[in-house]
């Protein structure tokens, strides 16, 4: 059976780094969704989740277990995601067009189970594009709101705990952020 | 700025999709949506962003870069952990060295400081009328002459070296 998230900790404590790994295991690959939500940047959402995970090492003994392990967590990716994000202010990665169509194309084919219709191909590198814009035009914190809710499912009391803020600002923030979002999609809804 | 001909409901659109609303407030909020064309329309295209934001922004590393970043990880963890230790064992090292040097002005300043303070009344003429002469022992190379004083209650011993035995 699989050790709880409690006792990984405790052994991480006592040194064992083989625990600390199971746990970068288990939710490495979360965080780093997080954090490229909000970087949308793959090199920089490395280097972020690289720093989370060592800081969240360094201050393990003072993560209280009574709580969840990813939810403590999540504020360090967050932060961590928010920090680098206001010292680099880098561009968004663009992603090769070629890598772009075939990334379209595997999905589109294993949603479908036959061959893309090219023109969906396109249309499909074309809404991505757009998103990427769209969540280029928001600033930090509206990004780490929107990639909680979205991608991660937060409540809104946990996506104020995670960014050491009100209910209401999380609330204002989110209600920003879809309609700057609405603007871009306007074309891609369907009725 | 917002219309001011929008619906009173229109703000309750997020929470209500993000499922944040008390159940009185989301059954009277259903109700509404069934009915107000405006607040349909936007539950429809929030659930439809949220669709377009998880179906394209949701990126998962590969199995390489997670590993290169475990790696990079254990590296730092491990080196920032031997730096303390060596850090440690830097110090006690120069601290051995040191130990005979630290030892030797220690012992100076102590003597040093002995010596002002109680310096010898024969040399310096430090000797008070309050300084009381208790006694003197004679031998064939060296006299000892006690003095008490008595404001701190201590003992000054001088050590006069015979000219005889020189």
């Amino acid at each position: 059976m699989a050790e709880t998230d409690a006792v990984l900790v405790e052994k991480s404590l006592e040194g064992d780094n083989e625990s600390f790994k199971l746990l970068f295991e288990r939710y490495g690959k979360r965080a780093y969704a997080v954090s490229y939500g909000i970087l949308q940047n793959s090199e920089d959402a490395k280097d972020a989740i690289q720093n989370s995970f060592i800081r969240a090492f360094r201050s393990l003994h003072r993560f209280r277990k009574a709580s969840s392990f990813y939810t403590w967590l999540y504020r360090i990716v967050v932060n961590a995601s928010i920090d680098l994000s206001r010292k680099r202010r880098r561009t968004p990665e663009t992603i090769p067009f070629e890598e772009g169509i075939q990334n379209s194309s595997t999905r589109l084919s294993s949603e479908k189970g036959s061959f893309a219709d090219p023109s969906n191909i396109c249309r499909q590198t074309e809404l991505s594009d757009t998103i990427q814009k769209a969540m280029e035009g928001l600033s930090v914190e509206h990004k780490a709101v929107i990639t909680l809710r979205e991608i991660e499912g937060l409540s809104y009391a946990e996506i104020s705990q995670s960014l050491e803020c009100s209910i209401g600002t999380v609330m204002s923030r989110l209600y920003y952020a879809r309609k700057h979002m609405k603007t871009y999609l306007e074309d891609y809804y369907k009725s | 700025m917002e219309s001011s001909s929008r619906c009173k409901y229109y703000k309750l659109v997020g929470p209500f999709v993000d499922n944040e609303l008390s159940d009185s407030q989301k059954q009277d909020m259903a109700l509404h949506v069934e009915n107000c064309a405006e607040c349909f329309n936007e539950v429809n295209k929030a659930q439809q962003t949220g669709l377009l934001i998880r179906e394209n922004l949701i990126v998962e590393p590969t199995n390489d870069a997670m590993r290169e970043i475990w790696e990079n990880i254990h590296t730092e963890l491990t080196n920032s952990h031997n730096f303390k230790t060596q850090q440690k064992r830097s110090v006690l090292k120069h601290f051995n060295k040191a130990k005979f040097w630290i030892s030797a002005a220690a012992a100076l300043i102590v003597i040093s400081v002995g010596t002002l303070f109680y310096s010898f009344p024969y040399k310096t003429g430090n000797l008070q009328s309050n300084h009381c002469f208790v006694e003197s022992i004679d031998s064939a190379s060296a006299s000892i002459m006690v003095f008490e004083t008595p404001k701190n209650k201590m003992t000054v011993f001088w050590i006069f070296e015979n000219e005889s035995s020189s």
